[in-house]
């Protein structure tokens, strides 16, 4: 995932020097992107933690037919997400509009 | 204890007129003491609220007046008002806090009425009330989108103020038409619902009692935000100032939602409004790029979750709905309210920008290589970050926050219905809910810019390597945007409560009207929820590339917008039209006349003679009246 | 009895007037406010009257009985708009005394003598029972009204020529009328008449006759499409006469109307051949919805609100025409609503025009809202009201005249109130948004000060401002009592 240069400027002084890639979460020190780091624990976390429920509980999960698949609700969320992302990448391109200036801010 | 005995005590005095009352004497108080008024007069009307007797079964009327033949309810008390009552009292204290440094006092006496009207609303037991106070927080909240006083901010406030004078006079029509065909100025549930089918005989054979309910519906309908009747609310929520919009989130669109609960439970076509309403918020959301515009979709969505629980109509589903609108007021102030903070130390309002100010030269196959991310004016600090989080993962349905204890609540109720494809959509909803609100906007304005800045995309204006220490501004002499310390206690306050209901559920399931027979802390909610949020979050993590596109969205309000000025000029043009060509031919008769009198030749009207519609010559105003004569006179003998 | 001495008080200020030129505004005012009591003492007398059973109070002058001779009835419709009219004329002439100087220079006695005539017509309609001596009436009226409106801008005189040819056209239509009816009847007495047109309504000659009629009071009663003469009168002239004249010279037209519709012909003989009501109604709607929009289009006020005026009329009308207690009752209460809103208005425009020296909409800007603060929240009050928004009584009215449509099952009328609403709510908010809000861009307020007229012009509007709340608040007493005019 490659960023052409912007017009910023280039401090020297920033650590590392010139092979930055951006949107590497691995490559640097941990702690300088732990913003990215956590999010995706707690997610990963969240998503076994659900399955172990699952899993364990298995007598109350009688409710819908759906419920006989197998981590239904995680690849459920996954896939309807990806193609709700993939409807809203598509009508971006029909319903999204110039700026006219002034509207917003 | 009798009525008599009630209404002659002050505890019986109604929130609203409290609060209006209390607006009067905002003018004369100092700019701190105005925001401490408010909230000292909603403490106020709380304790009194909460001091009345209210019975489950049946309602408790604490103030009645009669208008005419009509008896009057203009205070009632039981269990449903009382919730809205409750939460919107809420509000306003905490929004007043969040408004605490503001100086404006025409918006601050609009929040007042605004807030009055809407406690009005869903204490009302008859028609007239409802419609007096539904018109106030028309109004009055109008007043908090002209507050903005931005360029744009008279058109957009206009287009609300007709929209909502629109759907008041929809209700109007339908009180109307209740009056006339009941005798009766009561609020009454339509239990029966309307029967589609037969709709056409009944509009013959009882056309009050038909056009009632169904007007009714539509004026709700329009506060509602119900597709296709919401484009209003993106256009004033994202516009509004900063501080009304807080209130706006919470007030008419939730009184309308009590309104609904109270007229239409159970009515069959409020499921597919919901649902589709839950699809439109959600997609749309997802395409905007402006913050509170994605909120205000958001917005939308939610309602679509309250009104497909009317539909369903059991006492779960009702339950529901009302707690859904409780919980969802209390988060989507706080994302207001950050929202606003966010634009404070961004600098704007929207999450992506073209850096270069040629918009025009983006042709539409670019990728988003030539994409620039435009770094927020100042990073914003990581104490934001929790308490916007607080409300993104509440409304996503995150356990131990508020947004838990209810959307579940609204998912069983489909479930035992048997609505199972309803049920699916929704929760696929609540997927894009998260994925708009918990993931879009966070990544664009915290995760993404530390990256860009940490990777050497770094803008001139800020010159932080590291932006953990921005944990304090006062340290960082660059950063002179900063909140004051009210924002932050009124975020903390709003994040405070929602983590409040969340983790006790059972203070609000109290307050609900039908008694609760559901907990959220079961196995099966919980781990659907955290399953299909974290799928979720892998796909975002696989697109969130493309997802980002600046411009503006394009809704139905297009129509209106655009199509305004041709209606505009098909109406009065053709009106011009019609009169001249009268007053033309009249006045060359008149000046032919004239010039054969005098025995002069001529040429016709004068040019000093044109045709003016608001002021028609004396010629073509007789020719007029002699028409209407010949007209009328020649129908009669025909 | 005191019947006459309205009559004759009237006349004293003409004569008075043009000896003393000071006392000339406060002998108007004291005329017309001493008429206005006096019909408030009518208004009781007649109520008390009405309740132990007695018929109106009838008069003949001269002591000829009726109906050879000429008589004077008062009954409740006459009282209630006896009220209305003088009563909002006094307040207005009061408030002409902080006016005087910059109109009238060195007339004052002509001017208020013309004003008395104007009222004695008016009254003088109101009161008769006879329609000959209405059209008698009705020329004194105008006539006067057109010499009131002729002074002004430099394009009042030719306004008022306007509108004098077109309102003689109408009076003489009416008087045509009156003479077919008295070939027809033998008699110009309207309870008479009353009694005979049952046996006639079918002829021929009766039908051109009450079209001759319509048409003729539609005119001086503004009804759509006979508008013609009143955006121009009502904007040239100066603002003493269009704070008098717009608030109740079409209100006397329309009670004529229900007079001759509802009273003399009655329901069945007006629908006799064809549906005469129902026609006026929808010309009054469509009237209603034109007024609306081009009030919308308008740049100067004046004129704005002359065209708001064609469409309020039209909601009185209407309610007339719907033929039922409700909207009856509506329309009367609108004719009292819509007197003291377009008094206050014409007031609070005179105030701006006497301050400001234009009454130029684009203009407006929220420095009014420091220079003129009393105007303005007089302005705002009377705003709403028009619009019809509770608690202000112009939504009580127009509550009872939309009751009054879904009673006679029209509904496009129904529909009609509420878009003019809607539309009314366009323009008036778009003048309160100019002088309340600050434009973007301005850090302060405009610099100005307070530059408010004197108390003696902001006192009558406001009192009449607020006398609309009270109305509001009050209207269900008033509104019962209306109900009963209704002829049955």
């Amino acid at each position: 995932m490659s960023r052409s240069q912007s017009t910023g400027q280039f401090e020297t002084g920033q650590s590392g020097t010139g092979q930055h890639r951006a949107g590497q979460s691995g490559m640097k020190p941990p702690w300088r992107h732990w913003f990215v780091v956590v999010p995706v624990v707690f997610a990963l976390l969240g998503g076994a933690a659900g399955v172990i429920i699952e899993v364990v509980y298995l007598a109350d999960y009688a409710s819908h037919w759906w419920n006989e698949i197998p981590v239904f609700y995680l690849l459920f969320g996954l896939i309807s997400a990806v193609l709700t992302l993939a409807v809203v990448i598509l009508l971006q391109r029909v319903l999204l509009r110039k700026h006219h200036g002034g509207s917003e801010a | 204890m009798t009525m008599d005995s009630m209404a002659t005590s002050l505890v019986s005095l109604p929130p609203s007129v409290l609060l209006a009352g209390g607006a009067l004497l905002i003018p004369l108080l100092p700019r701190y003491f105005r925001a401490a008024w408010m909230i000292l007069l909603s403490i106020l009307g709380l304790a009194f609220l909460w001091s009345l007797p209210v019975l489950q079964a049946s309602e408790f009327c604490v103030v009645s007046a009669t208008y005419g033949n009509y008896s009057l309810m203009p205070y009632v008390s039981d269990p449903l008002g009382r919730l809205f009552a409750t939460i919107f009292l809420l509000v306003l204290i905490t929004g007043s806090l969040y408004a605490w440094s503001l100086d404006d006092r025409g918006e601050s006496i609009g929040t007042m009425l605004y807030g009055a009207g809407a406690v009005g609303v869903v204490l009302a037991g008859d028609y007239l009330t409802l419609f007096v106070f539904w018109e106030l927080m028309a109004i009055a909240s109008t007043w908090l989108i002209w507050s903005r006083r931005e360029v744009g901010s008279t058109a957009v406030g206009v287009r609300y103020l007709i929209y909502h004078l629109l759907g008041g006079g929809f209700l109007l029509m339908g009180i109307l038409f209740q009056i006339h065909s009941t005798g009766s100025i009561q609020l009454q549930p339509f239990t029966e619902g309307i029967s589609w089918g037969t709709l056409g005989q009944d509009l013959v054979s009882n056309p009050s009692g038909t056009l009632g309910p169904l007007f009714l519906l539509l004026g709700v309908a329009v506060n509602a935000a119900v597709v296709p009747l919401h484009a209003w609310l993106p256009d004033a929520y994202a516009k509004a100032s900063w501080t009304g919009s807080v209130f706006m989130s919470a007030l008419t669109t939730k009184s309308a939602i009590y309104v609904m609960i109270r007229l239409f439970p159970g009515l069959d076509i409020l499921l597919v409004a919901g649902l589709v309403m839950a699809v439109f918020g959600t997609i749309y959301g997802l395409l905007s790029n402006n913050v509170r515009q994605i909120l205000s979709y958001s917005i939308i969505a939610q309602l679509g979750y309250m009104i497909a629980a009317v539909g369903v109509g059991s006492e779960m589903a009702l339950n529901g709905a009302a707690a859904h609108a409780f919980s969802h007021i209390l988060y989507k102030s706080l994302l207001f309210m950050c929202a606003g903070a966010m634009a404070v130390y961004a600098g704007r309002a929207t999450l992506v920008e073209w850096t270069d100010s040629q918009d025009d030269s983006m042709d539409r196959g670019a990728s988003s290589h030539t994409q620039q991310w435009k770094q927020p004016d100042h990073p914003l600090p990581w104490g934001l970050f929790a308490l916007y989080m607080i409300g993104a993962l509440s409304i996503s349905g995150v356990p131990l926050l508020s947004g838990f204890i209810s959307k579940p609540m609204i998912l069983e109720s489909l479930g035992k219905a048997h609505h199972e494809a309803g049920l699916l959509i929704l929760i696929a909803a609540s997927i894009g809910t998260f994925l708009h609100t918990g993931l879009k906007i966070p990544y664009a304005m915290w995760i993404k810019p530390r990256l860009d800045s940490a990777s050497g995309l770094v803008d001139v204006a800020s010159q932080n390597h590291d932006v953990d220490d921005q944990a304090s501004p006062e340290t960082d002499a660059t950063l002179t945007h900063k909140l004051p310390l009210s924002q932050w206690l009124a975020m903390s306050l709003g994040a405070g409560l929602c983590l409040l209901f969340g983790l006790a559920p059972d203070l609000l399931y109290g307050w609900l009207p039908y008694p609760v027979k559901f907990s959220p802390f079961e196995a099966y909610p919980i781990s659907e929820s955290l399953m299909t949020l974290s799928g979720g979050f892998f796909a975002f993590v696989l697109l969130r590339k493309w997802l980002y596109r600046p411009g503006r969205v394009l809704d139905l309000d297009w129509i209106y917008q655009k199509g305004g000025e041709p209606l505009r000029k098909v109406v009065v043009d053709t009106s011009w039209a019609v009169f001249g060509a009268v007053d033309i031919v009249v006045q060359r008769m008149a000046s032919s006349m004239t010039q054969w009198f005098r025995g002069e030749k001529g040429t016709g009207p004068t040019p000093a003679q044109r045709f003016n519609l608001a002021q028609p010559s004396i010629e073509s105003a007789i020719a007029w009246i002699v028409g209407t004569m010949l007209v009328i006179g020649l129908a009669l003998f025909l | 009895m005191f019947v006459v001495s309205y009559i004759s008080i009237s006349l004293l200020i003409v004569l008075a007037g043009v000896r003393f030129k000071e006392s000339a505004q406060p002998l108007a005012t004291f005329g017309a406010g001493v008429t206005a009591v006096l019909s408030l003492v009518g208004w009781i007398v007649v109520k008390a009257n009405t309740e132990a059973g007695f018929p109106a109070i009838r008069y003949g002058f001269g002591g000829w009985a009726p109906p050879i001779g000429i008589e004077f009835v008062l009954d409740g419709l006459s009282a209630f708009f006896l009220m209305v009219v003088n009563g909002v004329a006094a307040v207005v002439l009061w408030h002409s005394a902080g006016n005087l100087d910059k109109h009238l220079d060195a007339h004052p006695p002509t001017f208020y003598a013309l004003a008395s005539l104007f009222l004695l017509g008016l009254n003088g309609m109101i009161l008769t029972g006879d329609l000959f001596n209405l059209y008698v009436f009705l020329e004194i009226s105008s006539l006067s009204s057109y010499a009131l409106i002729a002074i002004g801008s430099r394009q009042a005189p030719l306004a008022a020529f306007r509108y004098l040819i077109l309102g003689t056209v109408g009076g003489t239509l009416y008087l045509i009328g009156v003479g077919f009816m008295y070939a027809m009847t033998g008699t110009l007495n309207m309870i008479d008449m009353m009694a005979i047109i049952p046996l006639i309504a079918e002829e021929p000659a009766v039908l051109v006759a009450l079209l001759l009629m319509i048409v003729g009071i539609g005119v001086k009663a503004a009804l759509f499409p006979l508008y013609g003469w009143l955006p121009e009168s009502y904007t040239q002239t100066n603002s003493i006469s269009s704070a008098l004249i717009a608030p109740i010279g079409t209100k006397v037209a329309a009670y004529v109307m229900i007079r001759v519709l509802l009273f003399v012909f009655g329901a069945s003989g007006l629908n006799a051949v064809w549906p005469l009501s129902e026609v006026i109604a929808y010309l009054a709607g469509a009237g209603i919805l034109f007024g609306s929009i081009m009030a919308i289009l308008q740049k100067n006020l004046k004129r704005m609100l002359a065209f708001s005026s064609v469409s309020q009329i039209g909601y009185i009308l209407m309610g007339v025409a719907l033929m039922n207690p409700l909207a009856f009752a509506g329309a009367l209460f609108h004719v009292l609503n819509h007197a003291i809103m377009k008094a206050t208005l014409f007031m609070v425009s005179s105030h701006l025009e006497r301050q400001e020296e234009s009454v130029d909409i684009r203009d407006f800007n929220d420095s009014y809202r420091v220079k003129y603060p009393w105007t303005m929240a007089t302005f705002t009050l009377a705003a709403i009201s028009m619009i019809g928004l509770p608690p202000m009584a112009g939504f009580f009215s127009k509550w009872m005249l939309a009751l009054g449509t879904i009673e006679a099952d029209h509904w496009v009328l129904l529909g009609v109130i509420l878009t003019s609403s809607l539309l009314n709510a366009v323009y008036f908010f778009g003048i309160l948004e100019k002088v309340y809000l600050r434009r973007s861009g301005q850090k302060e307020a405009s610099q100005a000060s307070m530059n408010e007229v004197s108390w003696g012009m902001r006192l009558p509007a406001l009192i009449l401002a607020l006398a609309l709340l009270g109305f509001g608040f009050f209207n269900v007493p008033l509104l019962d009592i209306l109900q009963t005019l209704f002829p049955v």
